[in-house]
Order: C-alpha cells, then structure tokens, then sequence
C-alpha cells in the first residue's frame, strides 16, 4: 500500500526492510458476508518482545488502514493495547473492487527508541520518534468486493462496442477494459448482432461465434505457467489485469476448478453454457428449411 | 430544484463512446445545448430507466464560474450524499448524469477547456482506471469531491459551506488538493484548506500556487512518514502553519491584490485599498 514512503529517518520494520534483525509483524484476515455487509477478523502477530511492551504501555499503537480504489474509501481503525484482534464492518456499497488492508505499527507520543534487535548499522542509537510517526508496517491483504451494479443487472461480462473506424470486412478486436472485456467492431456488424439479440433462439450463435472465441483467448492469457522449479513465471497480463473487475469474476467463476493449461476453448464454452450445440441444431434447422423452401 | 430519475447509459453506449471520441467530440462541439444527437448515434435506448432519483439541477447561467461551482457543489453535495459510495464512483453513472441533466452545464462551464478535444477524456468520461482520480476530473464528480473535501457533516446549518466557500475563492487550491488521495481523509483536507485560509484572512491577500503546492508537498511529507488520521487536523495544521509561512516568504506574490471576505468568499477589494494595499507590499502586512 502506498500509505506511507519507503525510506524513514529512523529504523523501519517491514517485510521489505533490513532495519531489524529478527523482528517480524504480519497479521490474517477472514471474512464473511453477514445480511449484505462484510464483516472482517483480522488477527496480528508481532515477534520483537520491545515494541510488544511498548503496545502494551500505550506508547505505540496497531492501526489497520483499509482503503478501496473504487470508491475512494480511506478508513483507520485501532487495535486495542491489550488485543491482537479487531473486528470491522464494512457496509454494503462502501467498497467496490480491490480493497486493501494494511497494518501499521504508530507513535502515540514523543519517545527517545532504541531496540537490541537493530540491525548492526543502529546498535546502540537512539531515534527521536514524533507522535504520529509510523514505525513499522505489514504486507498487504487484498479483498475483492463487488457492488458494482449501477445498471440493476447483474454486470456482464463481456460488452460489445462500435469502432467507426472499422469497416465491417475488419476483424472483431477484444479491449481489456477495467470492468468488462470489450468486444469492438464496425457498425454494420454491431447493428447486426444487435439485430440477432431480440431472436432468443440465435443467441447461442452470437455466444459461439464471438464470445467463447474472446473468452478462450482470455483464458489462455490467464494461465500462469510455472517453472521448472514449480515456481509461477512472471505473467505480465495478470499483472496488468488481475485488479480489473472482469478478471475477479472469471476466477469466481473458476473458483476451485482444476485449470487445464490447453484446454481454455473446452472451459470457455463450458462457461457459456456450451452454446455450440445448439447453434449448430439452429444452423441445421434453418439451412435444411431453406433447402425444402 | 426538480427531482430527476436518472436514465443509466447503456454499458455499450459508454464503451462505444470511448472507443470512439473524436467523433464523440466532434458531436459535443457542434451540439454544446442539448444530448438529442446521442439518441441517433447510440440508438433510441442508450439510456433506460433506473430506480435512482436525484433532486438535482444546475446553474448553467456560470456569470462568474467560482459561484457557479460553489452553487452547483452545493447541489451536487446534496443530491449525491444520500448515494451510496460506489454509485458516485462509478463512470457508467457520472457519465450518465452529466448526459442526461448535466450536458448543457458541461458545455458551458468548461467551454474554453473543451476547445481541446482530449478535454472530453477526463470532463466527459471519468477515467476508470483509477476511481478517485476519474472523479476528480470529471466536470460532475469533481463538484462532489470538492464538496466533500470541504463541507463539515456535523454541521447542520449554512456554515457548513463556509470553508468550502473560501477554499473555491483562493486561487489555485481546490485544484491542488483536488487531485490528492490523501485530501479524502477530512482530518487531512480540513487542515490543508484551514491553514491557508487562515494565512488569507491575516494577510488579506492570495498566496501564489507555487506557495500552495510547496505546501502539499510538505503534506506528502507529513505523511509520508505519519499517520495523518491519527495526528488529527489540530496537529497537522499547527505544523504546517509555520511551513506556510516560509512557503510564502519564498513564493511572494509579486502584485499582490488586497482581497475581503464577503458572504464566505474573498473577493479583490475596490481600486482605492488596492492602491493603498500594492504601495505596502503583500509581505510588509
């Protein structure tokens, strides 16, 4: 989270820091909806038997600072001296999207700090703290919400837009847009599949023919191969995407489903409702009713 | 005011929209008044109904655009508070409302901005990449964010407006703070916004805008190593009063103007004390 700078006039205590020798602070979270708001535990855990009195003396605090960059919400919450757990609730349409925790061990007050856990470059030196300053902090925890249903639909996943500087001949190009993954195309085709759209019985062509390709490819872009060590190689389309609502509602919908690398075109038309049956039967009917017309 | 149930734009029309802005632009441009040619080029039903009702119209006269924007800040604050958060977040929404009631007002209010045609990325259409930053552009969110940075809650009667009143009048402040993540916490905006303020009302005269970013930058500062919700706005402001005060030793105004305050805005004073004023010298104050 970038709540705070990364480089402090005094030693700092955090996963990407070098200041403390043994020290860690890190925390868990769970979750759960109860009648539509989020109701968050979250759990700390401090190794540094200093900074643990110095909590319970009142001198410094644990704060969790939540904030959702979908709505701008910034909030601050302190752990009790005396507890490693606080509870929060998190009311419906307060957060959309990725919301990010974050604990932060805070001065109360003004205090002279030394600590025999300081790396050997701050042995034996004492560091003005002012009220306020930050002193240490944890690795983030993300949660995805989602409330974002301005439409009163359930939000699609994919849309379909005009480019007018497609000509119909042009091929279809997907758009990887933060809340839905766009298909753009010329007019003419646009008004055409529109045209199909009122037709229930030749949806399951539009499905085929445009979306379990798109959603295929996306599948495949998705995959995170792993090294010959096990360990997953950097996959810059999940680094780019994987904040963006769509990408959240394709690994809902995947959720614990066994991911078979090769076979993202199987999954795509599973995920669709297999609709290349029945567009098929559908093709089928009309070319052999054509025939005998 | 009239209230208005608001029309959604279709997902598709927004997109399209997007994809397509030069020509989107060019519509705006020829058609500053009315939304009609959205209905020709989205089809009938890019806008369907919605359950949302908002008591909202705009001061689209914009005879001076500072009392504009506090009147329709005013408005804005009022119609959207109610919302829920991700509503008001939401480009599908803005985008909607400034089509549907806020078009005309758009036009006219940033007519010189929208001269440029990459204007209607951030006027128009919020972006979406970053929900904060989206509204803060925006010719509609931007009056709720401003408003929400400024207006007390807990104060019930028309004073809650003043501090936003002062802080539309000062040259140059709502648009620094405006963009910051960090003005969302009140504790936060509420020192920024008091400090100068307070450095306006004594000295009776505008600081620079280098003056004001100097003294964000110190914000950052502050809270690049502190917790600013945790200091509060008492103690945030007391150290950045005094930076402040060297912001503007180091930035002086170089003819500075003697400003008075009248029903919570400042205003230049008349020609005679401004005279009086110029021969003294902002700083000799």
């Amino acid at each position: 989270m970038a709540t705070i700078s990364k480089t402090f006039p005094y030693p700092y205590l955090a996963s990407f820091s070098r200041d403390y020798k043994t020290a860690k602070f890190g925390f868990s979270l769970d979750y759960d909806n109860q009648e539509g708001n989020s109701h968050i535990v979250l759990s700390y855990t401090l190794e540094n038997p200093n900074l643990q009195d110095l909590i319970r003396k009142n001198v410094l605090g644990v704060f969790t600072v939540y904030s959702c960059t979908g709505t701008a919400l910034k909030a601050i919450k302190p752990f009790a001296p005396d507890s490693q757990r606080l509870e929060i609730n998190i009311k419906t349409g307060e957060a959309t999207g990725k919301t990010r925790f974050t604990l932060l061990i805070v001065a109360k007050e003004d205090f002279d700090f030394q600590d025999g856990d300081f790396s050997d470059d701050y042995q034996d030196i004492s560091f003005k703290i002012e009220k306020g300053n930050v002193i240490g902090e944890s690795d983030d925890i993300d949660l995805f919400f989602n409330h974002r249903e301005a439409d009163g639909n359930k939000r699609s996943l994919f849309v379909k837009s005009i480019d007018k500087n497609m000509k119909p001949e042009d091929a279809a190009r997907i758009i990887y847009r933060n809340d839905v993954i766009d298909i753009a195309m010329s007019q003419e085709t646009y008004k055409a599949i529109r045209k199909m759209e009122f037709d229930f019985a030749k949806r399951p062509l539009i499905f085929a023919a445009f979306l379990v390709p798109a959603l295929a490819t996306t599948l495949a872009l998705m995959n995170e191969a792993e090294g010959a060590d096990g360990s997953p190689i950097e996959n810059s389309f999940v680094n780019d995407n994987e904040d963006k609502a769509w990408f959240q509602a394709i690994e809902d919908i995947l959720g614990d489903k066994d991911y078979n690398p090769g076979d993202e075109y199987a999954m795509a038309q599973r995920m669709l409702g297999k609709p290349l049956a029945p567009s098929v039967g559908w093709i089928e009917q009309h070319s052999n009713s054509g025939e005998g017309e | 005011m009239m209230e208005h149930c608001i029309p959604l734009m279709t997902r598709e029309a927004l997109e399209t929209a997007k994809t397509n802005r030069n020509e989107i632009y060019e519509f705006i441009k020829n058609n500053p008044n009315s939304s009609k040619w959205a209905s020709d080029y989205f089809g009938e039903d890019y806008l369907r109904p919605s359950t949302y009702k908002l008591d909202l119209s705009f001061d689209t006269k914009i005879e001076d655009p500072i009392l504009s924007d506090i009147e329709n800040s005013e408005v804005i604050y009022s119609a959207f508070s109610p919302l829920d958060p991700y509503l008001i977040y939401d480009e599908q929404f803005l985008v909607s409302v400034l089509f549907s009631i806020g078009y005309k007002y758009v036009n006219k209010r940033w007519a010189d901005a929208l001269k440029k045609p990459t204007a209607i990325n951030h006027y128009f259409f919020p972006d979406n990449t970053n929900a904060r930053r989206g509204v803060a552009g925006h010719a509609i969110g931007r009056l709720y964010l401003r408003a929400k940075m400024s207006i007390d809650p807990s104060i019930q009667d028309e004073t809650r407006y003043s501090r936003m009143k002062k802080a539309y009048s000062i040259p140059a402040l709502m648009d620094t703070l405006g963009w910051h993540p960090y003005a969302d916490n009140q504790e936060v905006s509420f020192a920024f916004f008091d400090t100068v303020i307070k450095w306006v009302e004594k000295n009776q005269a505008f600081p620079t805008k280098e003056a004001i970013r100097a003294l964000a930058v110190k914000l950052s500062m502050i809270l690049g190593i502190s917790l600013g919700e945790f200091l509060g706005k008492d103690e945030l402001e007391r150290r950045l009063s005094d930076y402040f005060q060297i912001c503007n030793e180091k930035f002086p105004r170089v003819n500075p103007r003697k400003i008075i305050l009248e029903e919570d805005v400042f205003k230049p004073a008349d020609m005679e004390q401004m005279d009086i004023f110029d021969s003294k010298g902002a700083n000799q104050q």
